[in-house]
């Protein structure tokens, strides 16, 4: 079992996420008080994290152990959400998940493994890579691309859904590029929204060429689509909606792209 | 034209008021009245409730009510009067907290005076409370309505109405500069691209982005040292640099600001050069900077050119589609002129006068 800690001061800069990485026995950590007994321990997070490694290197897939790593943080994430809610909108807690609790699979999934730390000459990590180390809380983008966070989100949307994992296929597997187009914006903050839109997006094909327009990816397709829901909620309150008619709208615009 | 922008049918804005209770922990039953805030259309409504918990209180509980609703009188008759069409509700939307939900209030009629009344409620736990987030009063259409307007059908869903956003903030939005810059001390008179005499200088390009301060000026770093006074009367020193605080408040959002205003349009050029068609430019927002991005979140209300758009993409939309004769005033006079009057502009320069005692001329 895991206890819970917070980086001491938050990562502002892809500096500070060198820094950090580069010198993990330096990091100040905050262990987290609580009242709440149960609280202060949480789910077996570092064999979660092996577990997730030794996937990536067995597949050799960067996004193969996605899934597994998204549901077993939600399930140790359980008491957090029971107890203090409130620790999960702390950026400082996501900055430890990252460059701590999950330093190996982070580096892994995202960075290639941690050589290049020591080695100067191997390929490094650009300045996109790092910065999904660094969590603004305020910020859906940078939620969305948290190297921790990001699984968590599709996790919980998927639980707050109907209380399965069943949904994260649609998010992790079919195209990365579903959940970026939800969670990066604020359409998903809501788990009926993001689950429908994946849902209708995630069927969303190419479009071939005809005589008059050249042949459309599904990608761009897909980008069409959620580019017209963002359009429909400037008007339309989405989260009124029941599931029906959200689906009602959502599959029109598909059909219309299509 | 409401927040969102024009539309082909009525959308109207409607004035409400808003009460704020709070329950003590000692006696979590018992609401006490905290304060309220009356109507304004263009004003969005501000609630910190960060001290709340220090205080020893466990709840807060919002209610609002509408005072003005003339446009959706005018749905009412126009769709055989019937209430149940319609339904008034809250948005509560929380970036930090991940919430996005509608929380139904409840509308009634005077059936003699025709005169429609909404009101809604809803607690919050303050140990669950972190961050900003906004409570947006809307009336939606249940049903598919006619516009009273235009005769056109509107579907269900639709918001027929919205009032003035609610804010409820753990702290001043103020403090978010101080989170997302860092501040350096130069002398300007040794830089070649610093101007001797000024107060301060933005370097928004940097990770993280820098406000300079300008360390030639006689007094502005022991100034800009001092630390409030946790009890009692702020002594002339703290009033000063707190006045100082808000001028370089200005300077930075006014400069963030048109940078970003700037770089939309730039976007959104592009975009039409590659596809004259494009219609929608809300998701420009997702090729801003993260730092851009964020100013974005927390400061749309000031640097929107309309009284309010309800996020970041909104204002992407609004500045892409702006006319240039509407983008220029817009950074020349209205943006720099909206963020004056948000961050008291006026009262630093009082304070600043006052300090230094000048007294009849």
């Amino acid at each position: 079992m895991s206890r819970i800690y917070l980086l001491h001061e938050p990562l502002r800069s892809v500096v500070d996420v060198l820094h950090a990485l580069n010198a993990p026995s330096k990091v100040e950590l905050v262990e987290l008080q609580s009242e709440i007994k149960e609280l202060e321990i949480i789910g077996d997070i570092a064999s979660l994290n092996k577990k997730a490694c030794v996937q990536i290197d067995s597949s050799g897939l960067d996004r193969s152990a996605d899934k597994d790593v998204a549901r077993g943080i939600h399930e140790a994430f359980q008491k957090i959400r029971e107890y203090a809610d409130w620790l999960l909108s702390d950026g400082q807690f996501w900055d430890w998940c990252g460059i701590v609790a999950f330093r190996d699979y982070s580096l892994k999934r995202w960075c290639g493994g941690d050589e290049w730390l020591s080695d100067g000459n191997l390929p490094q990590p650009g300045e996109s890579q790092l910065k999904r180390f660094i969590c603004n809380p305020r910020n859906t983008h940078s939620q969305a691309r948290h190297v921790v966070q990001r699984l968590y989100i599709a996790a919980d949307c998927s639980f707050r859904y109907d209380g399965t994992y069943d949904h994260l296929g649609k998010f992790l597997d079919v195209d990365l590029d579903i959940a970026s187009q939800i969670f990066e914006r604020q359409l998903g903050l809501s788990p009926l929204m993001a689950v429908v839109m994946a849902d209708v997006a995630g069927d969303i094909g190419g479009s071939p060429k005809t005589p008059g327009s050249p042949a459309v990816s599904p990608r761009t397709n897909r980008r069409n689509f959620f580019k017209q829901v963002n359009f429909l909620a400037s008007t339309v309150s989405l989260e009124f909606l029941p599931e029906d008619e959200l689906r009602r709208y959502f599959d029109e615009i598909a059909r219309e792209i299509s | 034209m409401t927040r969102r922008g024009f539309t082909p049918f009525l959308q109207s804005n409607f004035q409400t008021d808003l009460d704020i209770f709070v329950a003590h922990k000692a006696s979590p039953q018992q609401w006490v009245h905290r304060s309220s805030i009356t109507s304004d259309i263009t004003e969005d409504k501000r609630v910190l409730y960060g001290e709340l918990s220090t205080e020893g209180y466990s709840a807060i509980r919002f209610e609002i009510r509408s005072t003005d609703f003339k446009g959706l009188e005018k749905y009412y008759v126009a769709n055989g009067e019937n209430l149940d069409d319609f339904q008034f509700g809250v948005i509560e939307l929380s970036t930090g907290s991940r919430r996005r939900k509608f929380h139904p209030g409840s509308l009634k009629i005077d059936l003699g005076t025709k005169k429609i009344d909404a009101t809604w409620s809803l607690d919050f736990n303050l140990e669950n409370l972190t961050g900003e987030f906004t409570l947006e009063p809307v009336v939606v259409a249940k049903a598919n309505v006619v516009d009273p307007q235009s005769e056109l059908t509107v579907t269900s869903g639709t918001v027929l109405g919205s009032s003035s956003i609610v804010r409820v903030l753990e702290k001043q939005a103020e403090n978010l500069l101080g989170d997302l810059f860092i501040y350096q001390w130069k002398s300007f008179e040794k830089e070649d691209n610093l101007n001797n005499g000024e107060l301060c200088d933005v370097n928004f390009g940097a990770e993280p982005p820098i406000i300079l301060l300008n360390e030639d000026i006689h007094g502005l770093h022991y100034t800009m040292d001092q630390r409030d006074n946790p009890k009692g009367i702020q002594p002339k020193k703290i009033r000063a640099r707190r006045a100082i605080d808000s001028q370089i408040a200005i300077e930075v959002l006014v400069t963030c600001g048109a940078s970003i205003v700037t770089h939309i349009q730039k976007e959104a050029s592009l975009r039409r050069e590659e596809d004259p068609d494009t219609e929608y430019f809300g998701d420009i927002f997702d090729s801003l900077s993260s730092n851009e991005q964020i100013l974005l979140g927390g400061f749309s209300h000031l640097f929107c050119i309309s009284e309010e758009v309800f996020d970041g993409d909104e204002l992407c939309h609004e500045i892409a589609t702006a006319s240039d004769l509407t983008l220029r005033e817009h950074l020349v006079s209205g943006m720099p002129r909206k963020i004056r009057k948000h961050m008291g502009a006026e009262l630093g320069i009082a304070e600043i006068l006052e300090l230094a005692e000048i007294t009849d001329v």
